[in-house]
């Protein structure tokens, strides 16, 4: 046995141990029921406070209205068992699949609007979403009103006429749905889809330019999050037998919010420890009732002060480790017959020699009347390198944007390999086949250097959320496939030793140079490049136009870039566009260019006409 | 004027600058370059207070400022142009002018001043009602250096001016810094641009990973050898 | 009609003093952004001092107005300098989860000072309303309107104008670059503190006028309510503060009297989601893409 399953197994065996050790303890006595059932709502809020996390931590999005899905699912299970005459033991664990999907449902409705809005905005309608759902179950008949659901059947009681037997199976039951969700998460969060989401946090503009459907994967987060958190409701309502509409308030949500932000944002096992912390503090503190309070407020905002990225920041509590443990034991449980090594991807274009890989007709955009750019005609042939260069404000952005669909263009055609992509969205266009970089760096920063290529893949992949969860065969060998291209890839840019690294560490000339590997890994035909060599000093930037090269020949790609350092421009360019008042000015050769009239009074100077014929 | 003795500066546990020593004389132009990530930033920051020293000293007019906030420096006659411009969006370019002067209580000198920047800059006299944030990337640069310039410093600190500009607007942001310094204000230059900075400096400081490992006059380092290789590409 | 006018009145009443307590999270989201949870509790603050200068001591109502802004201001720049400073440079939910415990801190000490039962607000004035019709306007609701009116206009002045408002401004956008200019950033935070938390003592002054009874808790609802005004209207925007103060007012109270008392938060919600989703930045908030 090697040290890693055998450290995997340990891992596995200290959670049974666990289960063991408290069912021992109620058995024997020395968990009194109260107590049982405090570790009872300890799991509950564990199941809250991660699904939570996923939103807020993975995700990025500050939710104020999670107790309002917990409701949702509190009131649906609870009004289930309540109705159907179904065995208990059935009918539960059916009620708390139902709770979750229509939590779901409604996680999906107010998921909506994060399409639209962000950060504090999107915080308010979550907010105001959880303040409705509450509203609504006062003001239901079936609900019970204000007065709330009572006699809901209690899982301690209900299982087994022996009290204790009952109490076993209730906690064995809870216990065990909190270890999946746990695991769930862990698994979805490492995988594609995790990555996703977790790139939208980081940056959601690159997410979206390197081919993540952003918005698909705002609604998968909001989703998951309601699902889980309905499940939670519903085992809650079945452990107190009577709830409320206020039990399940704007400050319940905030309750759940302090302990993921307290647990650190982000970290899965942070939201599981500040849970066991926090329930049980105030049980600790109710010996000084009256004080309870405002020792627990001072409490938090101590933490704040001192530990403002909460207990454990991002990390996980050697959760990496065991991450990869688990993974080894999954791997033995469902690869019976041995997972291939799947490659993402086989180079997909045809020759595409004498036709131009990517031409616009007459492109142009206008925003409120004032024209950005306009009668565009620009042709990229297989394996060319092109500049675009032009005043401060002529629209050399602009253009690259309305390529990649971040703008809608108001006329004109964009081909891309013979077909039509104007109107399509990024993300579609990137998988269509066009890279870009950004003029300002967006990297998703705290994510390794290789998970930031790791995400690039993601339209290359295709396995679902549930095998990602499951982590079946596919979802395996693709991951270890794109695992063996990521690195590849960072070896031809000699960037290998830094694959573990966070992007935001590297200096800044690799960060540059992480970008455009990025922008390779979802295997364009067009790399679109926006100042490259913005802020580097000469002789950087002569290992950037190698670099350049290296990559066209490498990964027959035609590039095109915008410039302003002339001896890149013109050093590496087999032709030139100039750009000014949103309008082609010129086009043709760098010695073309250089002699051009226009070109010299708009953009380059007689200054540097002089210098670069006195070179010549 | 402006002297740094032996200054060291980290961020969390990477340490930025090595003993850093060099002096401004009055009425220079004094020019750092070198690559990036070389500390060139980190050392007008450390200068404008914007990020502590760990240890060290600066001196400016002969009294020490390492203790001083911001805005009292700013207050001495010590002022920055800021890497990228960071001009007040929202703020209308004669509000961005008045926000540099915002340590002085003379208003007919200000508006004095005001006029000497849009001598030195007519474009922004065209949109001084504009928001800052609707000018173009070089209409931006100027605003920033005439902001700068309303606080009446002693010293200007210039961190890349040339950054994302086209070689016209270069050229011009160039004769611009020229002839503030010949208003009689000394100027500390960081620049990417070496080839622009050198032939413009009096002197000049090369930096490598936060060492100070050249200086002289900005003609002598146009001709040195090594600086040749790495920064002026030949 | 008569019925509709008179609800509309009462609506623009509790408007304007949603307006003067949206002021104080909007010009402190504004330069921090920071959602100031505890921003409602100094509404509470200034409820118990102004009670105990004016049962317990016996002081005049303008005294006793005064005390409520002293104290107000002193707690806003207090929990500033101690609370919030400090994590000027951490992740803004750090801020964020310190004001919710700031909050839950002034709610139970206050709770443990003056107990949970309600203090009755004395009497103030004692003006007939003023009648035409059918229709009753009362001599508070005159006042708190007009002073909210004034207020407003007279913060929104002094922003676009004064020196120390474009300061506010200047920081709201960039501190770095602020302090480059000379500004001191943390007077100027301190300040809008204090400005924002003398508004929130003047509307909790006018609050208890109009609903006389002060207890630990009584600032969390008008506080959410407030702040959601800010969020309607624009967050960081002045006016747009007082345009979303007197929407939730006039919304709440129409509810109140047309549809069903329990339903009014529901409805005041979800004019609020409707507004976002129209316009993402609120009422009078300008789109801001970012750049790409």
């Amino acid at each position: 046995m090697n040290k890693k399953t055998k450290s995997l197994s340990l891992n596995f065996l200290a959670t049974i141990a666990l289960y063991l050790l408290i069912v021992v303890l109620i058995a024997s006595g020395a968990i009194s029921n109260y107590l049982a059932n405090i570790i009872i709502t300890i799991c509950i809020t564990i199941i809250m406070t991660t699904s939570l996390n996923v939103t807020t931590g993975l995700l990025g999005q500050l939710a104020l209205g999670h107790a309002g899905f917990m409701a949702i699912g509190a009131y649906t299970s609870a009004l289930f068992t309540k109705s159907v005459a179904l065995d208990f033991g059935l009918s539960l664990p059916l009620s708390l699949l139902l709770g979750g999907l229509i939590a779901a449902l409604f996680g999906m409705l107010i998921g909506i609007p994060a399409l639209r809005l962000e950060g504090d905005y999107l915080a308010i309608i979550t907010l105001g979403f959880g303040e409705i759902i509450r509203v609504i179950i006062v003001n239901l008949d079936v609900t019970g009103g204000p007065r709330g659901l009572t006699r809901i059947t209690r899982m301690s009681r209900a299982f087994s006429e022996d009290r204790l037997l009952s109490i076993i199976i209730a906690f064995t039951f809870v216990f065990t749905i909190t270890a999946l969700i746990i695991t769930s998460i862990f698994t979805l969060g490492r995988s594609r889809h995790g990555r996703a989401i977790i790139s939208i946090r980081e940056n959601a503009i690159a997410a979206e330019a390197t081919g993540i459907p952003t918005t698909r994967y705002k609604l998968l987060a909001f989703t998951v999050a309601a699902f889980y958190a309905g499940i939670a409701g519903g085992l809650f309502a079945h452990q107190t037998s009577i709830i409320e509409a206020r039990m399940f308030d704007f400050n319940k949500s905030i309750e759940y919010l302090v302990m993921v932000v307290l647990g650190g944002m982000g970290s899965i096992t942070g939201s599981v420890i500040s849970s066991i912390v926090l329930v049980s503090l105030p049980e600790m503190l109710r010996g000084m009732d009256r004080y309870r309070l405002i020792i627990y407020s001072v409490l938090l905002i101590m933490m704040m002060l001192f530990r403002p990225k909460g207990l454990l920041g991002t990390k996980e509590f050697s959760m990496i480790k065991m991450w990869e443990r688990l993974e080894v034991l999954w791997a033995r449980i469902f690869r019976r017959h041995g997972a291939q090594t799947k490659m993402p991807f086989q180079p997909r274009y045809d020759v595409w020699d004498d036709k131009p890989v990517l031409e616009t007709h007459n492109l142009g955009i206008s925003f409120g009347g004032l024209t950005a750019a306009e009668k565009i005609d620009i042709c990229l042939m297989n394996d060319e390198i092109v500049g675009l260069i032009g005043p401060n404000g002529a629209g050399k952005t602009t253009v690259f944007n309305l390529l990649t669909g971040v703008y809608a263009p108001t006329e004109g055609q964009v081909v891309l390999l013979g077909n039509p992509i104007q109107g399509k969205m990024t993300h579609q266009i990137t998988a269509d086949g066009i890279a870009r970089t950004f003029q300002n760096i967006r990297l998703f920063k705290s994510l390794s250097t290789l998970d930031n290529i790791k995400v690039a893949f993601h339209s290359r992949m295709q396995y679902s959320p549930i095998s990602a969860i499951i982590r079946d065969n596919k979802c395996q060998s693709e991951e270890r496939g794109i695992e063996v291209r990521a690195r590849e890839l960072l070896r031809v840019f000699e960037m290998e030793a830094q694959a573990d690294v966070p992007a935001g560490s590297l200096p800044y000339g690799q960060q540059r140079k992480l970008e455009i590997c990025r922008a390779l890994a979802s295997n364009p035909k067009v790399l679109l490049l926006d100042e490259p060599a913005a802020g580097m000093n000469p002789s950087e930037t002569f290992e950037l136009m190698q670099t350049i090269r290296t990559i066209r020949s490498q990964f027959s790609v035609a590039i095109l870039l915008i410039e302003h350092d002339m001896k890149l421009v013109m050093g590496i360019c087999e032709r030139i566009y100039v750009l000014n008042y949103g309008r082609v000015i010129a086009h043709g050769t760098p010695e073309e260019i250089q002699k051009n009239k226009e070109v010299i009074t708009a953009y380059l100077g007689q200054d540097h006409a002089e210098k670069e014929t006195n070179h010549a | 004027m402006l002297k740094l003795q032996e200054i060291d500066l980290f961020y969390g546990a990477i340490q930025a600058l090595r003993s850093i020593s060099f002096h401004v004389q009055p009425g220079e132009i004094v020019s750092l370059i070198g690559a990036n990530g070389a500390g060139k930033s980190s050392i007008l920051n450390a200068i404008s207070a914007i990020h502590p020293i760990s240890s060290g000293e600066i001196l400016f007019e002969n009294h020490s400022i390492n203790k001083l906030p911001p805005f009292r420096l700013v207050e001495m006659g010590l002022s920055q142009v800021p890497e990228g411009r960071r001009v007040f969006s929202k703020m209308s370019v004669l509000e961005n002018l008045e926000m540099g002067a915002f340590t002085r209580n003379d208003s007919l000198e200000i508006q004095k001043d005001m006029e000497m920047v849009f001598a030195h800059f007519p474009r922004l006299k065209e949109r001084k009602k504009q928001l800052a944030g609707t000018l173009s990337g070089g209409e931006q640069q100027m605003l920033a250096m005439g902001r700068a310039i309303m606080s009446r410093p002693k010293l200007l600190m210039m961190d890349e001016p040339s950054m994302g500009l086209s070689p016209l607007l270069v050229q011009e942001i160039f004769d611009i810094i020229s002839e503030i310094n010949q208003d009689g204000i000394t100027i500390l230059l960081v620049e990417q641009n070496a080839q622009m900075a050198l032939s413009l400096a009096h002197r000049a400081y090369v930096l490598e990973t936060g060492r100070i490992i050249k200086s002289g006059t900005g003609q002598a380092l146009m001709q040195d050898e090594d600086v040749r290789k790495a920064y002026l590409g030949g | 009609m008569s019925l509709f006018l008179n609800q509309l009145i009462n609506g623009l009443h509790v408007g304007s003093i949603y307006a003067l307590i949206a002021l104080g999270y909007t010009m402190v989201y504004g330069i921090v952004k920071l959602i100031n949870f505890a921003h409602g509790d100094i509404i509470m603050v200034g409820a118990y001092t102004a009670v105990i200068a004016l049962a317990t001591l016996g002081w005049s109502a303008p005294f006793a107005l005064l005390a409520a802004i002293v104290i107000c201001v002193l707690f806003g720049v207090l929990i500033e300098r101690i609370a919030y400073k400090p994590l000027r440079s951490s992740p803004r939910i750090s801020s964020l989860i310190t004001a919710i415990g700031v909050s839950m801190l002034l709610q139970n000490a206050a709770l443990i000072i003056f107990g949970a039962q309600p203090q009755p607000f004395p009497t103030i004035v004692n003006i007939a309303p003023i009648r035409f019709n059918s229709i009753q306007i009362s001599f508070i609701t005159l006042l708190t309107v007009s002073v909210s009116i004034i207020l407003m206009v007279t913060l929104q002045g002094f922003i676009s104008s004064s020196k120390a408002g474009k300061a506010m401004r200047a920081a709201s956008e960039d501190y770095t670059t602020a302090q480059l200019m000379g500004i001191n950033v943390n007077t100027t935070i301190t300040l809008t503190f204090a400005i924002g938390c003398a508004l929130a003592g003047i509307g909790s002054f006018l609050f208890c006028m109009a609903y006389p009874a002060v207890s630990p808790t009584m600032g969390s609802l008008p506080g959410l309510k407030a702040f959601i005004a800010a969020v309607l209207g624009g967050i960081g925007i002045i006016p747009g503060a007082m345009l979303g103060g007197f929407v939730m007012g006039v919304a709440e109270s129409l509810t109140k009297a047309y549809i069903s008392t329990t339903m009014s938060d529901a409805v005041v919600y979800g004019i609020l989601i409707i507004v976002l989703l129209a316009k993402p930045t609120g009422l009078l908030g300008k789109t801001t893409s970012e750049k790409v």
